[in-house]
Protein backbone atom coordinates (compact mmCIF):
# COMPACT_ATOMS: atom_id res chain seq x y z
CA UNK A 1 0.00 0.00 0.00
CA UNK A 2 1.60 3.41 -0.82
CA UNK A 3 -0.82 5.54 0.65
CA UNK A 4 -4.67 5.55 2.33
CA UNK A 5 -7.79 5.88 0.63
CA UNK A 6 -7.65 8.48 -3.05
CA UNK A 7 -4.14 9.03 -2.21
CA UNK A 8 -3.40 5.24 -2.63
CA UNK A 9 -5.12 5.69 -6.05
CA UNK A 10 -3.75 8.76 -7.36
CA UNK A 11 -0.15 7.84 -6.39
CA UNK A 12 -0.89 4.14 -7.92
CA UNK A 13 -2.78 5.74 -11.03
CA UNK A 14 -5.75 2.82 -10.92
CA UNK A 15 -8.69 4.48 -9.04
CA UNK A 16 -10.66 2.13 -6.88
CA UNK A 17 -7.57 0.01 -5.89
CA UNK A 18 -7.50 0.92 -1.99
CA UNK A 19 -11.11 -0.01 -1.96
CA UNK A 20 -10.03 -3.10 -3.61
CA UNK A 21 -7.24 -3.71 -1.37
CA UNK A 22 -9.61 -3.11 1.66
CA UNK A 23 -12.26 -5.24 0.06
CA UNK A 24 -9.59 -7.93 -0.64
CA UNK A 25 -8.26 -8.13 2.84
CA UNK A 26 -11.86 -8.22 4.79
CA UNK A 27 -12.85 -11.22 2.08
CA UNK A 28 -9.15 -13.30 2.83
CA UNK A 29 -10.15 -12.27 6.93
CA UNK A 30 -13.62 -13.61 6.08
CA UNK A 31 -13.40 -16.79 4.32
CA UNK A 32 -10.04 -17.91 7.07
CA UNK A 33 -12.81 -17.38 9.44
CA UNK A 34 -15.22 -19.14 8.33
CA UNK A 35 -12.70 -22.28 7.42
CA UNK A 36 -11.42 -21.98 10.97
CA UNK A 37 -7.89 -21.12 9.75
CA UNK A 38 -5.68 -18.75 11.44
CA UNK A 39 -4.39 -15.91 9.48
CA UNK A 40 -1.85 -12.77 10.09
CA UNK A 41 -2.64 -9.86 7.73
CA UNK A 42 0.75 -7.99 7.84
CA UNK A 43 1.52 -5.02 5.55
CA UNK A 44 4.20 -3.61 3.41
CA UNK A 45 4.36 0.07 2.19
CA UNK A 46 6.91 0.56 -0.65
CA UNK A 47 8.39 4.42 0.10
CA UNK A 48 10.09 7.01 -2.07
CA UNK A 49 9.84 10.56 -2.07
CA UNK A 50 6.44 10.82 -3.60
CA UNK A 51 4.46 9.32 -0.86
CA UNK A 52 7.12 9.36 2.24
CA UNK A 53 3.99 12.46 3.89
CA UNK A 54 1.76 9.15 3.47
CA UNK A 55 3.38 6.70 5.63
CA UNK A 56 1.73 7.74 8.90
CA UNK A 57 -2.24 7.48 7.11
CA UNK A 58 -0.79 4.21 5.44
CA UNK A 59 0.02 2.61 8.50
CA UNK A 60 -3.38 3.79 10.41
CA UNK A 61 -5.19 1.61 6.94
CA UNK A 62 -3.17 -1.47 7.85
CA UNK A 63 -4.47 -1.01 11.48
CA UNK A 64 -8.09 -0.88 9.91
CA UNK A 65 -7.39 -3.90 8.40
CA UNK A 66 -6.43 -6.31 11.20
CA UNK A 67 -2.86 -6.15 10.34
CA UNK A 68 -0.24 -7.23 13.42
CA UNK A 69 2.83 -5.84 11.34
CA UNK A 70 3.72 -3.33 8.22
CA UNK A 71 7.58 -2.87 7.09
CA UNK A 72 8.59 0.20 5.54
CA UNK A 73 10.48 -0.93 2.09
CA UNK A 74 13.03 2.15 1.29
CA UNK A 75 12.81 2.75 -2.72
CA UNK A 76 16.64 4.25 -3.03
CA UNK A 77 15.38 7.00 -0.07
CA UNK A 78 15.78 7.33 3.33
CA UNK A 79 13.21 8.66 6.04
CA UNK A 80 13.64 11.75 7.89
CA UNK A 81 14.15 10.64 11.34
CA UNK A 82 10.78 12.41 12.32
CA UNK A 83 8.40 10.72 9.77
CA UNK A 84 9.76 7.36 11.18
CA UNK A 85 9.33 8.44 14.38
CA UNK A 86 5.56 9.40 13.72
CA UNK A 87 4.93 6.13 12.09
CA UNK A 88 6.43 4.01 15.04
CA UNK A 89 4.28 5.73 17.44
CA UNK A 90 0.83 5.76 15.42
CA UNK A 91 1.83 2.13 14.32
CA UNK A 92 2.81 1.02 18.51
CA UNK A 93 -0.57 3.13 19.91
CA UNK A 94 -2.37 1.02 17.18
CA UNK A 95 -1.33 -1.99 18.14
CA UNK A 96 1.05 -2.45 15.46
CA UNK A 97 4.83 -3.41 14.92
CA UNK A 98 6.38 -1.07 12.39
CA UNK A 99 9.95 -2.37 10.99
CA UNK A 100 11.45 -0.05 8.97
CA UNK A 101 14.92 -1.25 7.79
CA UNK A 102 17.48 0.44 8.92
CA UNK A 103 15.62 2.33 12.10
CA UNK A 104 14.16 -0.38 13.74
CA UNK A 105 15.57 -1.82 16.75
CA UNK A 106 14.22 -5.69 16.12
CA UNK A 107 13.50 -7.39 13.16
CA UNK A 108 9.74 -7.55 12.11
CA UNK A 109 7.60 -10.33 13.67
CA UNK A 110 7.54 -12.29 10.59
CA UNK A 111 10.78 -12.58 9.71
CA UNK A 112 11.44 -13.09 13.16
CA UNK A 113 9.17 -16.18 12.90
CA UNK A 114 10.59 -17.41 9.68
CA UNK A 115 14.18 -16.79 11.37
CA UNK A 116 13.74 -19.35 14.02
CA UNK A 117 12.03 -22.36 12.18
CA UNK B 1 -33.87 -11.32 57.68
CA UNK B 2 -31.60 -12.25 59.80
CA UNK B 3 -34.09 -10.94 63.02
CA UNK B 4 -36.21 -14.10 60.72
CA UNK B 5 -33.08 -16.77 61.13
CA UNK B 6 -33.26 -17.12 57.71
CA UNK B 7 -30.76 -15.75 55.52
CA UNK B 8 -30.42 -15.25 51.73
CA UNK B 9 -27.00 -15.43 50.09
CA UNK B 10 -26.11 -14.58 47.12
CA UNK B 11 -22.58 -15.96 46.27
CA UNK B 12 -21.33 -13.76 42.53
CA UNK B 13 -19.31 -14.91 39.76
CA UNK B 14 -18.26 -12.04 37.42
CA UNK B 15 -16.26 -14.34 35.03
CA UNK B 16 -14.40 -14.27 32.30
CA UNK B 17 -17.29 -14.73 29.01
CA UNK B 18 -18.15 -18.59 29.20
CA UNK B 19 -17.03 -19.20 32.32
CA UNK B 20 -18.55 -20.00 35.71
CA UNK B 21 -16.79 -19.32 39.02
CA UNK B 22 -15.09 -22.43 40.61
CA UNK B 23 -14.60 -20.90 43.67
CA UNK B 24 -18.20 -20.40 44.32
CA UNK B 25 -19.04 -23.61 43.57
CA UNK B 26 -16.72 -24.54 46.37
CA UNK B 27 -18.18 -21.90 48.51
CA UNK B 28 -22.16 -22.97 48.08
CA UNK B 29 -21.45 -26.57 48.85
CA UNK B 30 -19.48 -25.23 51.90
CA UNK B 31 -22.55 -23.52 53.17
CA UNK B 32 -24.87 -25.83 52.82
CA UNK B 33 -22.79 -28.66 54.16
CA UNK B 34 -22.71 -26.61 57.63
CA UNK B 35 -25.16 -27.76 59.74
CA UNK B 36 -24.97 -25.00 62.48
CA UNK B 37 -26.45 -22.34 59.60
CA UNK B 38 -30.15 -21.98 60.23
CA UNK B 39 -31.91 -21.72 57.48
CA UNK B 40 -30.01 -20.52 54.46
CA UNK B 41 -30.69 -19.81 50.58
CA UNK B 42 -28.22 -19.49 48.81
CA UNK B 43 -28.00 -18.39 44.98
CA UNK B 44 -25.38 -18.63 42.69
CA UNK B 45 -25.49 -16.18 40.21
CA UNK B 46 -22.86 -16.12 37.70
CA UNK B 47 -22.21 -12.88 35.16
CA UNK B 48 -19.47 -11.68 32.78
CA UNK B 49 -16.34 -9.22 33.06
CA UNK B 50 -18.35 -8.02 29.34
CA UNK B 51 -21.31 -6.55 31.29
CA UNK B 52 -21.29 -3.06 32.49
CA UNK B 53 -21.41 -2.89 36.56
CA UNK B 54 -24.82 -1.13 35.90
CA UNK B 55 -26.33 -3.78 34.98
CA UNK B 56 -24.78 -6.16 36.85
CA UNK B 57 -26.19 -4.39 40.08
CA UNK B 58 -29.54 -4.51 37.95
CA UNK B 59 -29.42 -8.43 38.19
CA UNK B 60 -28.45 -8.52 41.78
CA UNK B 61 -31.08 -6.28 43.07
CA UNK B 62 -33.76 -7.85 41.00
CA UNK B 63 -32.70 -11.01 42.89
CA UNK B 64 -36.35 -11.76 44.72
CA UNK B 65 -36.19 -12.67 47.33
CA UNK B 66 -33.41 -9.89 48.07
CA UNK B 67 -30.10 -11.55 49.00
CA UNK B 68 -28.68 -10.27 52.58
CA UNK B 69 -25.63 -11.63 52.03
CA UNK B 70 -23.59 -10.87 48.67
CA UNK B 71 -20.17 -12.78 48.03
CA UNK B 72 -17.80 -11.74 45.46
CA UNK B 73 -14.85 -13.38 44.33
CA UNK B 74 -12.08 -11.09 43.27
CA UNK B 75 -9.09 -11.72 40.89
CA UNK B 76 -7.43 -8.88 39.59
CA UNK B 77 -8.95 -8.62 36.31
CA UNK B 78 -12.90 -8.28 37.73
CA UNK B 79 -11.79 -6.66 40.30
CA UNK B 80 -12.41 -2.93 39.00
CA UNK B 81 -16.01 -4.36 37.94
CA UNK B 82 -16.33 -5.99 41.07
CA UNK B 83 -16.00 -2.16 43.12
CA UNK B 84 -18.13 -0.58 41.11
CA UNK B 85 -20.85 -3.09 41.14
CA UNK B 86 -20.58 -3.14 44.89
CA UNK B 87 -20.77 0.84 44.97
CA UNK B 88 -23.56 0.90 43.06
CA UNK B 89 -25.27 -1.73 45.20
CA UNK B 90 -24.85 -0.36 48.97
CA UNK B 91 -25.92 2.78 47.27
CA UNK B 92 -29.66 1.32 46.62
CA UNK B 93 -29.23 -1.36 49.29
CA UNK B 94 -27.07 0.43 52.14
CA UNK B 95 -28.32 -3.00 54.42
CA UNK B 96 -26.87 -5.57 51.96
CA UNK B 97 -23.32 -7.30 53.39
CA UNK B 98 -20.73 -7.77 51.16
CA UNK B 99 -18.09 -10.33 51.59
CA UNK B 100 -14.93 -10.25 49.28
CA UNK B 101 -12.53 -13.23 49.15
CA UNK B 102 -9.97 -13.84 46.34
CA UNK B 103 -6.43 -13.51 45.66
CA UNK B 104 -6.96 -9.61 44.84
CA UNK B 105 -8.33 -8.82 48.53
CA UNK B 106 -7.20 -11.59 50.57
CA UNK B 107 -3.43 -10.59 50.94
CA UNK B 108 -4.49 -7.18 50.86
CA UNK B 109 -7.30 -7.24 53.03
CA UNK B 110 -6.89 -4.50 55.47
CA UNK B 111 -6.33 -1.86 52.36
CA UNK B 112 -9.14 -3.58 50.68
CA UNK B 113 -11.70 -2.41 53.67
CA UNK B 114 -9.97 1.28 53.98
CA UNK B 115 -10.14 1.66 50.39
CA UNK B 116 -13.46 0.51 49.33
CA UNK B 117 -16.16 1.45 52.36
CA UNK B 118 -18.67 -0.47 50.56
CA UNK B 119 -17.44 -3.43 51.51
CA UNK B 120 -18.33 -5.17 54.86
CA UNK B 121 -15.93 -7.88 55.31
CA UNK B 122 -13.01 -9.44 53.26
CA UNK B 123 -12.19 -13.15 53.54
CA UNK B 124 -8.36 -13.32 53.74
CA UNK B 125 -7.19 -17.00 52.56
CA UNK B 126 -9.77 -20.08 51.77
CA UNK B 127 -13.47 -19.14 51.74
CA UNK B 128 -14.64 -22.82 52.86
CA UNK B 129 -14.60 -22.26 56.58
CA UNK B 130 -14.13 -18.67 56.38
CA UNK B 131 -17.98 -17.80 54.89
CA UNK B 132 -20.04 -20.35 56.89
CA UNK B 133 -18.40 -18.51 60.16
CA UNK B 134 -19.04 -15.21 58.83
CA UNK B 135 -22.72 -16.32 58.16
CA UNK B 136 -23.09 -17.97 61.57
CA UNK B 137 -21.48 -14.87 63.02
CA UNK B 138 -24.11 -12.95 61.33
CA UNK B 139 -27.00 -14.96 62.57
CA UNK B 140 -26.20 -15.06 66.11
CA UNK B 141 -25.59 -10.98 65.80
CA UNK B 142 -22.26 -11.22 66.44
CA UNK B 143 -18.93 -9.52 64.91
CA UNK B 144 -17.23 -11.18 61.87
CA UNK B 145 -14.33 -9.31 62.64
CA UNK B 146 -13.34 -12.04 65.30
CA UNK B 147 -13.55 -15.46 62.93
CA UNK B 148 -10.19 -16.48 61.77
CA UNK B 149 -8.96 -15.44 58.38
CA UNK B 150 -10.98 -12.60 58.23
CA UNK B 151 -11.26 -8.78 58.38
CA UNK B 152 -13.94 -6.90 58.71
CA UNK B 153 -15.01 -3.28 59.37
CA UNK B 154 -16.62 -2.57 62.78
CA UNK B 155 -17.96 0.73 63.05
CA UNK B 156 -15.31 3.40 62.12
CA UNK B 157 -12.45 0.83 62.57
CA UNK B 158 -11.36 -1.80 60.68
CA UNK B 159 -10.43 -5.36 62.81
CA UNK B 160 -9.15 -8.67 61.74
CA UNK B 161 -9.27 -11.94 62.90
CA UNK B 162 -6.33 -14.32 63.48
CA UNK B 163 -4.46 -15.67 60.71
CA UNK B 164 -6.60 -19.02 59.92
CA UNK B 165 -4.56 -22.14 58.78
CA UNK B 166 -4.75 -23.76 55.47
CA UNK B 167 -7.71 -26.47 55.48
CA UNK B 168 -5.87 -29.44 56.21
CA UNK B 169 -7.82 -32.62 54.80
CA UNK B 170 -9.13 -31.01 51.94
CA UNK B 171 -11.34 -33.98 51.40
CA UNK B 172 -13.64 -32.38 54.42
CA UNK B 173 -14.69 -29.78 51.70
CA UNK B 174 -17.81 -30.63 49.94
CA UNK B 175 -17.39 -31.36 46.39
CA UNK B 176 -19.09 -29.07 43.84
CA UNK B 177 -18.76 -31.34 40.92
CA UNK B 178 -20.71 -34.87 42.49
CA UNK B 179 -23.34 -32.11 43.25
CA UNK B 180 -23.55 -31.44 39.97
CA UNK B 181 -22.21 -27.94 40.28
CA UNK B 182 -19.68 -27.61 37.52
CA UNK B 183 -19.26 -25.98 34.25
CA UNK B 184 -20.25 -27.30 31.35
CA UNK B 185 -18.24 -28.51 28.11
CA UNK B 186 -14.85 -26.96 27.95
CA UNK B 187 -15.02 -24.86 30.56
CA UNK B 188 -15.13 -27.37 33.52
CA UNK B 189 -11.82 -27.10 35.89
CA UNK B 190 -10.93 -29.65 38.24
CA UNK B 191 -8.55 -29.53 41.36
CA UNK B 192 -6.77 -32.33 42.77
CA UNK B 193 -5.01 -30.49 45.39
CA UNK B 194 -4.04 -27.24 46.68
CA UNK B 195 -0.07 -25.49 46.21
CA UNK B 196 2.53 -25.26 44.49
CA UNK B 197 5.77 -26.61 44.59
CA UNK B 198 7.33 -23.81 43.37
CA UNK B 199 6.99 -20.16 44.87
CA UNK B 200 7.97 -18.03 41.49
CA UNK B 201 7.68 -14.59 42.30
CA UNK B 202 4.85 -13.17 40.11
CA UNK B 203 2.61 -15.49 41.28
CA UNK B 204 -0.18 -16.51 44.57
CA UNK B 205 -0.76 -20.01 43.87
CA UNK B 206 1.49 -20.83 46.38
CA UNK B 207 0.50 -18.36 48.99
CA UNK B 208 4.42 -17.87 50.28
CA UNK B 209 4.69 -21.93 50.92
CA UNK B 210 5.39 -24.61 49.03
CA UNK B 211 3.26 -26.91 50.37
CA UNK B 212 0.61 -29.42 49.24
CA UNK B 213 -2.19 -30.37 50.06
CA UNK B 214 -3.70 -33.16 48.13
CA UNK B 215 -7.94 -34.85 47.95
CA UNK B 216 -7.89 -38.60 48.52
CA UNK B 217 -7.52 -40.38 45.39
CA UNK B 218 -11.05 -41.42 46.02
CA UNK B 219 -12.25 -38.14 45.89
CA UNK B 220 -10.23 -37.62 42.89
CA UNK B 221 -11.70 -40.33 41.09
CA UNK B 222 -15.12 -39.85 42.41
CA UNK B 223 -14.04 -35.88 41.25
CA UNK B 224 -13.42 -37.41 37.98
CA UNK B 225 -16.02 -39.38 37.08
CA UNK B 226 -18.51 -36.85 38.16
CA UNK B 227 -17.61 -34.33 35.42
CA UNK B 228 -16.71 -36.56 32.89
CA UNK B 229 -19.69 -38.88 32.95
CA UNK B 230 -21.34 -35.26 32.83
CA UNK B 231 -23.69 -35.79 29.33
CA UNK B 232 -22.51 -34.04 26.83
CA UNK B 233 -18.96 -33.40 28.11
CA UNK B 234 -15.89 -33.64 25.49
CA UNK B 235 -13.43 -31.66 27.38
CA UNK B 236 -12.35 -30.50 30.92
CA UNK B 237 -9.29 -29.18 32.58
CA UNK B 238 -7.40 -29.12 35.87
CA UNK B 239 -6.38 -26.30 37.52
CA UNK B 240 -3.51 -27.97 39.12
CA UNK B 241 -0.32 -25.85 39.26
CA UNK B 242 1.33 -28.74 37.99
CA UNK B 243 0.11 -31.74 36.82
CA UNK B 244 2.81 -33.65 36.49
CA UNK B 245 3.86 -33.25 40.30
CA UNK B 246 5.20 -36.37 40.74
CA UNK B 247 5.82 -39.15 38.96
CA UNK B 248 3.63 -41.70 40.85
CA UNK B 249 0.98 -39.06 40.88
CA UNK B 250 0.78 -38.82 36.84
CA UNK B 251 0.31 -42.71 36.79
CA UNK B 252 -2.08 -42.62 38.66
CA UNK B 253 -4.13 -39.84 36.88
CA UNK B 254 -3.14 -41.21 33.90
CA UNK B 255 -4.64 -44.77 35.52
CA UNK B 256 -8.03 -43.01 36.30
CA UNK B 257 -8.37 -40.76 33.42
CA UNK B 258 -7.74 -43.26 30.47
CA UNK B 259 -11.56 -44.68 30.52
CA UNK B 260 -12.38 -41.87 30.11
CA UNK B 261 -9.97 -40.69 27.46
CA UNK B 262 -10.89 -44.21 25.64
CA UNK B 263 -14.75 -43.11 25.56
CA UNK B 264 -13.06 -39.47 24.03
CA UNK B 265 -13.10 -37.24 26.82
CA UNK B 266 -10.14 -34.82 26.22
CA UNK B 267 -8.02 -33.13 28.63
CA UNK B 268 -6.95 -29.33 27.73
CA UNK B 269 -4.65 -26.44 28.91
CA UNK B 270 -2.92 -29.37 31.34
CA UNK B 271 -0.34 -27.10 33.56
CA UNK B 272 3.18 -29.26 33.48
CA UNK B 273 6.56 -28.62 34.31
CA UNK B 274 7.67 -29.19 30.67
CA UNK B 275 11.59 -29.98 31.76
CA UNK B 276 10.45 -33.65 33.55
CA UNK B 277 8.49 -34.15 30.44
CA UNK B 278 10.10 -37.68 28.68
CA UNK B 279 8.58 -40.05 26.38
CA UNK B 280 7.40 -42.12 29.28
CA UNK B 281 5.41 -38.87 30.77
CA UNK B 282 4.35 -37.99 27.28
CA UNK B 283 2.51 -41.15 26.75
CA UNK B 284 0.95 -41.15 30.45
CA UNK B 285 -0.55 -37.75 29.23
CA UNK B 286 -1.43 -38.61 26.02
CA UNK B 287 -3.15 -41.92 28.50
CA UNK B 288 -4.98 -39.33 29.90
CA UNK B 289 -6.71 -37.68 27.16
CA UNK B 290 -4.56 -35.05 27.43
CA UNK B 291 -4.32 -32.70 24.00
CA UNK B 292 -2.81 -29.62 25.11
CA UNK B 293 -0.58 -28.64 27.95
CA UNK B 294 0.71 -25.05 28.74
CA UNK B 295 4.24 -24.36 30.08
CA UNK B 296 6.82 -21.42 30.69
CA UNK B 297 9.71 -20.45 30.17
CA UNK B 298 7.91 -16.98 30.91
CA UNK B 299 11.61 -15.58 30.41
CA UNK B 300 14.97 -17.03 29.04
CA UNK B 301 16.87 -13.89 31.25
CA UNK B 302 19.38 -14.75 33.99
CA UNK B 303 18.80 -12.26 36.47
CA UNK B 304 14.70 -12.61 35.84
CA UNK B 305 15.19 -16.23 36.49
CA UNK B 306 16.94 -16.00 39.68
CA UNK B 307 14.67 -13.34 40.84
CA UNK B 308 11.73 -15.02 40.25
CA UNK B 309 12.92 -17.79 41.69
CA UNK B 310 12.70 -19.88 38.38
CA UNK B 311 15.23 -22.03 36.88
CA UNK B 312 15.24 -23.16 32.87
CA UNK B 313 17.50 -25.81 30.75
CA UNK B 314 17.19 -24.94 27.44
CA UNK B 315 17.81 -28.34 26.46
CA UNK B 316 15.47 -30.25 28.49
CA UNK B 317 12.76 -27.65 27.91
CA UNK B 318 12.90 -28.75 24.46
CA UNK B 319 13.37 -32.24 24.85
CA UNK B 320 9.99 -32.39 27.03
CA UNK B 321 8.38 -29.83 23.78
CA UNK B 322 9.35 -32.88 21.29
CA UNK B 323 8.19 -35.35 23.71
CA UNK B 324 4.70 -33.95 23.60
CA UNK B 325 4.35 -33.23 19.77
CA UNK B 326 5.47 -36.32 19.60
CA UNK B 327 2.45 -37.63 21.66
CA UNK B 328 0.58 -36.08 20.25
CA UNK B 329 0.41 -33.44 22.46
CA UNK B 330 0.03 -29.60 21.52
CA UNK B 331 2.05 -27.03 23.99
CA UNK B 332 1.75 -23.61 24.78
CA UNK B 333 4.69 -21.86 25.65
CA UNK B 334 4.43 -18.44 28.07
CA UNK B 335 6.26 -15.03 28.07
CA UNK B 336 5.80 -12.31 30.38
CA UNK B 337 7.04 -8.85 29.29
CA UNK B 338 7.90 -6.68 32.22
CA UNK B 339 9.90 -9.29 34.58
CA UNK B 340 12.47 -7.65 36.86
CA UNK B 341 16.22 -7.75 35.47
CA UNK B 342 14.62 -8.45 31.95
CA UNK B 343 16.22 -6.06 28.86
CA UNK B 344 14.52 -5.85 25.93
CA UNK B 345 17.15 -7.82 24.34
CA UNK B 346 16.10 -10.92 27.20
CA UNK B 347 12.22 -10.69 26.20
CA UNK B 348 13.41 -11.03 21.87
CA UNK B 349 15.77 -13.76 23.38
CA UNK B 350 12.52 -15.40 25.30
CA UNK B 351 10.58 -15.20 21.56
CA UNK B 352 13.39 -16.75 19.66
CA UNK B 353 14.22 -19.47 21.91
CA UNK B 354 10.06 -20.61 22.17
CA UNK B 355 9.64 -19.52 18.41
CA UNK B 356 12.76 -21.71 17.94
CA UNK B 357 11.12 -24.95 20.05
CA UNK B 358 8.08 -24.76 18.14
CA UNK B 359 5.70 -25.66 20.62
CA UNK B 360 2.47 -25.05 18.85
CA UNK B 361 1.58 -21.74 20.40
CA UNK B 362 3.22 -19.30 21.97
CA UNK B 363 1.39 -15.97 24.36
CA UNK B 364 2.93 -13.39 25.64
CA UNK B 365 1.23 -11.54 28.43
CA UNK B 366 2.75 -8.15 30.36
CA UNK B 367 3.53 -8.66 34.20
CA UNK B 368 0.48 -7.89 37.08
CA UNK B 369 2.33 -7.50 40.35
CA UNK B 370 -0.49 -9.07 42.22
CA UNK B 371 -1.12 -8.82 45.93
CA UNK B 372 0.81 -11.18 48.27
CA UNK B 373 3.50 -12.25 45.87
CA UNK B 374 7.00 -11.93 46.32
CA UNK B 375 7.21 -8.47 43.40
CA UNK B 376 4.54 -6.83 44.77
CA UNK B 377 6.22 -7.08 48.38
CA UNK B 378 9.99 -6.47 46.84
CA UNK B 379 8.76 -4.01 44.13
CA UNK B 380 10.74 -0.79 45.61
CA UNK B 381 13.74 -2.70 46.26
CA UNK B 382 13.13 -4.71 42.67
CA UNK B 383 12.86 -0.85 40.59
CA UNK B 384 9.40 -1.82 39.36
CA UNK B 385 6.76 0.73 39.04
CA UNK B 386 3.33 -0.71 38.54
CA UNK B 387 -0.01 -0.13 38.53
CA UNK B 388 -1.73 -0.43 42.09
CA UNK B 389 -5.36 -0.42 40.69
CA UNK B 390 -6.25 -3.37 39.14
CA UNK B 391 -5.06 -5.25 37.36
CA UNK B 392 -1.90 -4.46 38.73
CA UNK B 393 0.09 -3.87 34.70
CA UNK B 394 4.04 -2.69 35.30
CA UNK B 395 4.37 1.01 34.14
CA UNK B 396 7.97 0.23 33.98
CA UNK B 397 11.45 -1.52 35.23
CA UNK B 398 14.58 -0.81 35.91
CA UNK B 399 16.10 -2.07 32.72
CA UNK B 400 12.67 -1.45 30.44
CA UNK B 401 11.11 2.10 30.21
CA UNK B 402 7.51 2.54 29.59
CA UNK B 403 7.76 2.99 26.06
CA UNK B 404 9.75 -0.29 25.27
CA UNK B 405 7.30 -2.12 27.32
CA UNK B 406 4.54 -1.34 25.29
CA UNK B 407 6.72 -1.56 22.24
CA UNK B 408 7.61 -4.87 23.53
CA UNK B 409 3.90 -6.08 23.43
CA UNK B 410 3.06 -4.78 19.79
CA UNK B 411 5.94 -6.82 18.47
CA UNK B 412 5.48 -9.65 20.93
CA UNK B 413 1.30 -9.53 19.92
CA UNK B 414 2.64 -9.43 16.30
CA UNK B 415 5.03 -12.32 16.49
CA UNK B 416 2.72 -14.45 18.41
CA UNK B 417 0.20 -14.11 15.41
CA UNK B 418 2.32 -14.33 12.67
CA UNK B 419 3.49 -17.80 14.35
CA UNK B 420 -0.33 -19.22 14.72
CA UNK B 421 -1.10 -18.53 11.12
CA UNK B 422 2.24 -20.13 10.21
CA UNK B 423 2.17 -23.32 7.60
CA UNK B 424 2.50 -26.43 10.46
CA UNK B 425 5.69 -28.67 10.44
CA UNK B 426 5.39 -31.62 7.65
CA UNK B 427 6.01 -34.13 10.99
CA UNK B 428 2.95 -32.52 13.07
Amino acid sequence: MLAAGPAHDALSGRPGLFEAAVVGVAAFRSAAKAAGTAVCVTGRVPVCRHNAAHVVQAVSAFSALGAVAVELELLGTDLDADVVKAAEQAAVVQGIWLHVPGHSLFPAPVDRVEAVR
Amino acid sequence: MRQSGRIVVALVGVNAPGYRSLANAYLAEAIKADQRLPEVWVNRIELSTAMDPWWIAYQLLDVDPHPDVFGFSVVCWNARTVYETVRLLKRARPDAYVVLGGPEVGPVAEETLAKHPDVDVVVRGEGEVALPEILHSLARGGDPGSVPGVSARSGDTIVSGPAAPPIEHLDSIRSPFQAGEHATDGSAFLETYRGCPHRCAYCYEGKGSTRIRSYSWDRIAADIEAIASTPGMKSFSFIDPVFNLTLERLERLAELMAPWAARGIRLHTIEVDIERVDAGQAALLAQAGVVSVETGPQSVGATALDVCARSLDRDRFRAGIEACRSAGISVECDLIVGLPGDSGSDVLEGIDFVLGCDPGKVQMSTLHVLPGTDLWMRADELGLVFDREPPHEIIQTATMTYTELRQLEVLGNAACVAYRARLPRKDS
